[in-house]
């Protein structure tokens, strides 16, 4: 989805084969009609990456294939035949910003989430969508969450994640009153970004410097926001956790 | 009685009109997304009328610059300015009188580079400016300079494979949004956050979960990726203080053998508190629904006599064919009554909402459905006039065949558990309309056809007019009584957004994005002699019209 940067990034690559190099133009044109009749989220979504039809990036499929799919359609889906309704020239620049793709690396493999382990166990509490607040609104690791604060190297024990004090959380103090624990993203001298802490989900404020004062009043712990979770949960969010960081 | 607005142009009062007594509409500004928190897209402005629309003019026109996927936006004006959102979650503030540009705001998510996706609104309140982005984040903007006040990810958009299309309702002391992505192995939710500080305060997940009540409805695990994705914008009733929004179809969208039971609260409209999030009631359209029949349009709130005596109705036109009329106290059924001719998933519903004849898509067989999944209505909005009492509705008459196909949900990931084809009936020569319909009885008042799919959404006014546009390009005014076509222009390019009107120093103005775009023009482009490529052309561009100085 936010990844229509990629196109670029083959242009600049020096691994590019020199064919594609010169091909700029037409990926370029090919992009454009891409985006506008491809891409859609009931089709093959932004820059290739899936939607409801299946992604078109990193397959390493050869140019003919994807111009008999672009051409004549495929059968027993719904991706229909373009022959007649696009022009050949515009037919040939898709077919090429689709091959363009074909060199792309396919996102990293995401741990199977069907395999019975402590640390898949983890993988799935860690991100489990029926709980609000849960670690992945704040942490993204393997592929997935908001990335707010860091997450690795794990923690030891899940004494020590309860523990967990982070030195970036401050005390917030602003002009209206308010109170709340934040997480210092940066500071110059027109403004104040940090993560409000105080609700479920963390909050991104600005505020104009002078408006807020950040206080390293140390009130504020990691156990207050793991109250989702039990101590069995949690030692297996750690497994997770362990595991990542040993692929990494 | 009419009254005096600041800027001196005088507004008839819905107030004292025979058929509503729920005062609405929307005066010199164009405030939240439907024109009013009941969704009438109705103007109370009227110095644009029947007798000299034929005389309006352009005055202004702001292009965007963004392309991809069409200005699917609806506008909202406040005290003069203009706040137009993008498909790639742009805003810009612009004098609404001039046409100049005030501030641009260019969302720049924390990893990436933005989407060009859709978005189909902003909303405005407590001198804030709220936009739902692509990787599923709720902004706040300063009204005045278009800095971001707060962000907060109300999901995780590489989690779920959802985004945010639709434009937040602000209610009361909050901002209340939905996702997109029902088609998706996922949960649908919507969620309320403070409005000055983004706090989370509350969400209400559309599929029942274990200690919700109608957990039962859903077979095993079904529930936990079980779609219904609240897709577009709610309505508030204050006196009521009732928060209504619709939900959609069920996932996997074809294939209802893993899901089985009603599937509680997808393809349904529900009932909130607005301040806890909590149900209170609701009404499902389509039960077990297998033909992915999104209950998530509009919710027209109005009150209207019905078998003489006066009800107030939520009025809700779903993708299904049919609107369907609730009370909306109780979320007792009404009447059901049909916005297309070609229906044939069910063969009719009973006075008292029961559903007939079901025909339901079976593996290994293609099943003929009317009308498609594209909706005998897209999500683009209806317009209800209280002066002429008449509800009116972008309709189209199209079927397809569905197929069922086996998947295995993976979360985030596509789970529509097969596929379409789309069928144009025979026999018809238009294949869609703008419809004036009593609202009680479903009875045609009127019929504006037009060849292919009508996209855009519809704006009436106090001048007895119905504005809308057309894929072809033209922007065009009817006489709102007869259904009379008494003005148009061309833009350019095809209109898929919503058009508004406000007011400034006593002009009236009427603003319409045009932009062709979204799924539906790839998809109707499997039929070899729709639009062609001609009519097809990308835009971007907001144009605004109003009567010639010399003519008011």
């Amino acid at each position: 989805m936010r990844r229509g940067v990629a196109l670029f990034l083959v242009a600049i690559s020096p691994a590019v084969p020199q064919n594609l190099q010169l091909d700029l133009a037409e990926i370029g044109l090919g992009s454009g009609i891409y985006s506008k009749d491809c891409a859609n989220q009931y089709c093959h979504g932004a820059g290739g990456n899936a939607g409801q039809a299946p992604a078109l990036v990193g397959h390493g499929w050869d140019r003919e294939r994807i111009d008999r799919a672009v051409r004549k359609g495929v059968e027993n889906t719904n991706m229909p035949g373009w022959e007649g309704k696009l022009p050949p020239v515009d037919i040939q620049a898709v077919v090429t910003y689709v091959w363009s793709l074909q060199r792309r690396k396919i996102e990293q493999e995401r741990m199977a989430p069907n395999r019975a382990s402590m640390a898949h166990a983890g993988r799935a509490l860690f991100f489990d969508a029926t709980r609000v607040g849960n670690c992945g609104t704040c942490h993204r690791v393997d592929g997935w969450g908001i990335p707010v604060a860091p997450v690795l190297p794990p923690p030891a024990s899940v004494a020590a994640l309860r523990a967990l004090s982070a030195t970036r959380v401050a005390m917030a103090t602003t002009a209206g009153g308010e109170r709340f624990p934040a997480w210092r993203v940066e500071a110059t001298d027109e403004s104040v970004r940090v993560y409000d802490l105080s609700a479920t989900l963390p909050v991104l404020r600005t505020f104009e410097a002078g408006r807020v004062k950040l206080a390293d009043e140390g009130e504020w712990s990691h156990d207050e926001v793991l109250g989702l979770y039990e101590h069995d949960e949690l030692s297996q969010v750690l497994s997770f956790l362990a595991a990542v960081a040993a692929r990494e | 009685m009419e009254w005096t607005s600041r800027r001196g142009t005088r507004l008839a009062v819905a107030l004292l009109l025979p058929l509503s007594l729920f005062a609405q509409g929307a005066g010199s500004d164009w405030s939240t997304y439907g024109g009013d928190l009941g969704a009438w897209r109705y103007s109370l402005l009227d110095q644009i009328n029947t007798s000299n629309v034929s005389q309006l003019v352009p005055v202004w026109a702001f292009q965007t610059g963004d392309y991809a996927n069409g200005l699917q936006s609806t506008p909202i004006v406040v005290d003069g300015v203009v706040y137009l959102s993008t498909s790639s979650n742009q805003v810009f503030a612009i004098d609404g009188a001039r046409g100049e540009l005030i501030w641009k705001y260019a969302y720049a998510p924390l990893l990436g580079v933005a989407a060009t996706d859709r978005s189909r609104g902003v909303a405005f309140g407590h001198g804030l400016i709220f936009m739902g982005t692509d990787d599923s984040y709720l902004l706040a903007l300063d009204q005045e300079t278009g800095e971001e006040v707060w962000r907060v990810a109300v999901q995780d958009s590489d989690q779920c494979g959802c985004s945010i299309t639709a434009a937040p309702l602000v209610v009361k002391d909050k901002v209340v949004v939905g996702g997109n992505g029902g088609d998706r192995a996922y949960r649908g939710s919507l969620s309320a956050f403070d409005a000055k500080t983004g706090r989370f305060a509350w969400r209400f997940f559309v599929t029942a979960g274990p200690d919700d009540p109608g957990h039962d409805t859903w077979s095993g695990d079904s529930w936990r990726l079980g779609g219904g994705a609240p897709w577009m914008t709610g309505s508030f009733d204050p006196e009521l203080d009732l928060l209504y929004w619709g939900t959609g179809n069920a996932a996997a969208d074809f294939d209802g053998e893993p899901r089985k039971g009603d599937n509680l609260y997808t393809a349904s409209v529900v009932a909130l508190n607005p301040d806890t999030g909590k149900l209170v009631w609701h009404y499902q359209t389509v039960p077990h629904d297998v033909w992915d029949f999104d209950s998530a349009y509009e919710c027209i709130l109005a009150d209207l006599p019905v078998k003489g005596r006066m009800r107030k109705l939520l009025l809700h036109p779903a993708k299904a064919g049919y609107t369907w009329a609730l009370d909306r106290i109780t979320g007792e059924f009404v009447g059901a009554w049909p916005i297309v001719d070609e229906i044939n998933w069910v063969s009719g519903i009973t006075e008292d909402g029961k559903l007939v004849g079901r025909r339901e898509p079976k593996l290994g067989e293609a099943t003929y459905v009317c009308p498609s999944v594209m909706g005998a209505k897209s999500w683009n909005q209806g317009a209800f006039s209280p002066r002429t009492g008449w509800l009116y509705l972008p309709a189209a008459e199209m079927c397809n065949e569905l197929y069922v196909r086996k998947q295995a949900p993976v979360e985030g990931k596509g789970n529509m558990a097969g596929f379409w084809r789309l069928k144009r009936p025979e026999g018809r020569e238009n294949y869609s309309s703008v419809t004036a319909f009593d609202p009680v009885t479903g009875e045609k008042k009127w019929e504006h056809p037009y060849p292919y799919i009508l996209l855009a959404s519809i704006l009436t006014t106090a001048g007895d007019l119905v504005f809308s546009g057309d894929p072809e390009g033209r922007f065009f005014a009817l006489d709102a009584r007869t259904g009379e076509r008494l003005w148009s222009f061309q833009t350019g390019s095809g209109h898929r957004g919503s058009a508004v009107s406000y007011e400034i120093d006593g002009r009236q103005y009427i603003a319409t994005p045009s932009g062709y775009g979204s799924i539906a023009g790839p998809i109707m482009s499997m039929f070899d002699d729709y639009l062609e490529r001609d009519g097809s052309r990308s835009g971007g561009t907001l144009f605004v019209f109003a009567l010639p100085e010399s003519a008011r």
